[in-house]
């Protein structure tokens, strides 16, 4: 996620560079044709191209705004899994009784219920980016349970199921009541479905023709703009038509970079910081002393 | 049977959209409870504060702490002259040098930073294809290949690349391109098809027999840049082990990565040509495999 002020043209300069040379290479053919060459023809009227200017912005916004609408419903099911994850882990704190058993092993039981958590979290940011999740479960989960999860390839499902077995284990020992266990597993049903919601938006692309028809607008808008202005300006049209071009050009590149909010960019859900902030969260409610540090900005970058 | 080789990792970032792209690379590679990562930053201290820098840094893959076995330097000078230097300091196997990203504009008068640290470093290189928008590696790689050459040590880098693709239970391909027009001239390609004992194949069979992977070869005749790629292509590999040789190529400023590299989408290891004599002496998987006498 970008949290600088103002976003450098050198980011956005290699996205749109190759169509605006060749653009601004079609722009001066035409300058030069009309303005040198005598053929006047090639000017058109501009009045057509108003209205067609007209609709392809409402068509680019239209498709800015589904991206928009992607990235934010990512970033909302984040915000939701930092609750849910607060949440479960006060649950599993405060709703075991440890009456009746070892208070050691009840103990145990709270701890490992908060670090599976944890690692649910951990998991899931690494299934979304395509990432090998087992480096950073380690240090965290026992050898048994990590040769399990080994087995699944749905790693942060599996991690739901662990812990729902480990409920239903306290269930059975005495020391969760129905209540209880139901309040939990609703808070485990809550992050099944954040886990499905991300899931449902890294798996399923924009529709195609929301992708496809803009980009061609775009081009064929950019291509017959010389032709309306090459009557008025002659030789200055390649300045007019590239700035003219670069506007739609970088709200076309716009849409495409933020509708995929989990795929390793700049434009990501920063899910590392706020994996973090679940991380540091969870470790205090567990009384730990040593909590690893806050992710900051890498150069106005929050990943 | 599992070598050293790949447990002491060096990423050398500029804090880019690539090196972000690499993570899960890495992670992929650090799974294994011996692997170590170093995360390096060479920083201009004449542009920027040491202490933003650093904090940058501690941020930066912020999930390798979790590792436990990752480690973060930060260092103040000229990045090529300062890795080289590191590199000289201390042992690494791989170095994880990303395509940078494109600018936009021809790169005249360009040297790559690649192609000299793999040039000088005597170390290994990861690297990718630098039009490979999602570079990294998405899983563990289903097939892996290696680029065989007639160079002395074509037998520890294919036992490497073999040993990779057991580790990561893929399948194993071994890519060679008969030189032409001299086919038949006492190189692979006699021993390939005459099935002489000692040859080159009788090696890859032995190599092969000896770990546990899954063994396919892919010959052809042609240009080799194009073959290779083509070659590279129909084995779907997603991670290919490639002499410096055929990973460099010269330019018209000095050495630079080969076009073999950024027209196909795949990973590649890249071997230096002279690697660190103590990386020569530390025990080798190769040696501990029984093959033939073969050249």
């Amino acid at each position: 996620m970008i949290v600088r002020d103002h976003l450098p043209l050198k980011r956005i300069w290699p996205q749109v560079s190759q169509r605006l040379l060749l653009l601004l290479c079609f722009d001066i053919s035409i300058s030069v044709l009309y303005t040198f060459g005598g053929l006047t023809f090639l000017a058109i009227p501009s009045i057509p191209l108003a209205p067609m200017a007209g609709a392809l912005s409402i068509f680019l916004a239209f498709r800015t705004n589904s991206a928009y609408g992607r990235w934010w419903e990512a970033r909302t099911l984040w915000g939701g899994l930092v609750n849910s994850s607060r949440t479960f882990a006060r649950q599993a704190l405060t709703l075991i009784d440890s009456t009746g058993g070892d208070r050691a092993c009840v103990t145990d039981l709270r701890n490992l219920l908060v670090r599976l958590q944890i690692s649910f979290v951990r998991s899931l940011r690494c299934h979304l980016r395509r990432q090998n999740p087992f480096p950073e479960l380690e240090r965290l989960l026992p050898d048994e349970i990590i040769c399990r999860l080994r087995t699944h390839t749905n790693v942060p499902s599996a991690i739901l199921l662990e812990s729902a077995s480990l409920l239903r284990t306290a269930k059975e020992e005495g020391r969760l009541d129905s209540f209880r266990w139901v309040a939990l597993e609703n808070t485990l049903t809550e992050l099944t479905n954040i886990l499905g919601g991300c899931e449902r938006i890294k798996n399923t692309p924009m529709p195609r023709q929301h992708d496809y028809f803009p980009r061609i607008l775009v081009v064929a808008f950019c291509l017959l703009l010389p032709f309306a202005l090459v009557e008025g300006l002659r030789m200055l049209t390649p300045v007019a038509s590239t700035l003219i071009s670069f506007i739609f050009v970088a709200l076309d590149t716009v849409g495409r970079e933020i509708e995929t909010p989990f795929d390793n960019t700049v434009h990501d859900t920063p899910m590392t910081s706020l994996t973090r902030t679940i991380e540091i969260n969870l470790f205090q409610q567990l009384g730990e002393r040593r909590v690893p540090a806050e992710v900051h900005p890498v150069d106005g970058f929050v990943y | 049977m599992r070598n050293q080789f790949g447990r002491r990792l060096l990423f050398p970032t500029s804090f880019s959209d690539a090196c972000f792209r690499t993570m899960p690379v890495l992670s992929e590679w650090m799974d294994d409870p011996e692997a170590r990562l170093t995360l390096l930053h060479v920083y201009d201290s004449k542009k920027n504060g040491r202490r933003e820098i650093e904090r940058q840094l501690q941020s930066f893959f912020a999930e390798a702490d979790q590792y436990g076995r990752c480690e973060r330097v930060l260092l103040a000078g000229d990045p090529k002259t300062q890795i080289l230097e590191h590199c000289r300091r201390h042992r690494y196997d791989l170095l994880f040098l990303p395509a940078s990203e494109p600018t936009g504009f021809p790169r005249i008068g360009h040297r790559s930073l690649r192609a000299r640290l793999l040039r000088e470093g005597h170390v290994p290189v990861w690297t990718n294809s630098d039009f490979s928008r999602s570079g990294a590696m998405r899983q563990s790689p289903k097939n892996i290949a290696y680029v065989m050459t007639n160079e002395p040590d074509w037998k520890e880098h294919c036992v490497e690349a073999a040993a990779a693709a057991a580790r990561w239970n893929s399948v194993f391909h071994v890519i060679y391109v008969f030189p032409v027009p001299d086919v038949d001239d006492g190189t692979l390609a006699s021993d390939l098809f005459t099935g002489r004992e000692t040859g080159p194949l009788e090696a890859l069979r032995a190599i092969v027999s000896q770990l546990p992977v899954q063994f396919r070869i892919h010959t052809s005749t042609g240009h080799e840049r194009f073959e290779v790629r083509r070659l590279l292509k129909e084995a779907q590999a997603d991670l290919a082990f490639i002499s410096s040789a055929k990973a460099m190529t010269r330019g018209l400023f000095g050495r630079r990565m080969s076009p073999i590299l950024n027209s196909v989408q795949c990973q590649f290891v890249c071997f230096p040509d002279n690697p660190r004599p103590e990386v020569l002496e530390q025990p080798r998987l190769v040696d501990r495999l029984a093959l033939p006498d073969a050249g």
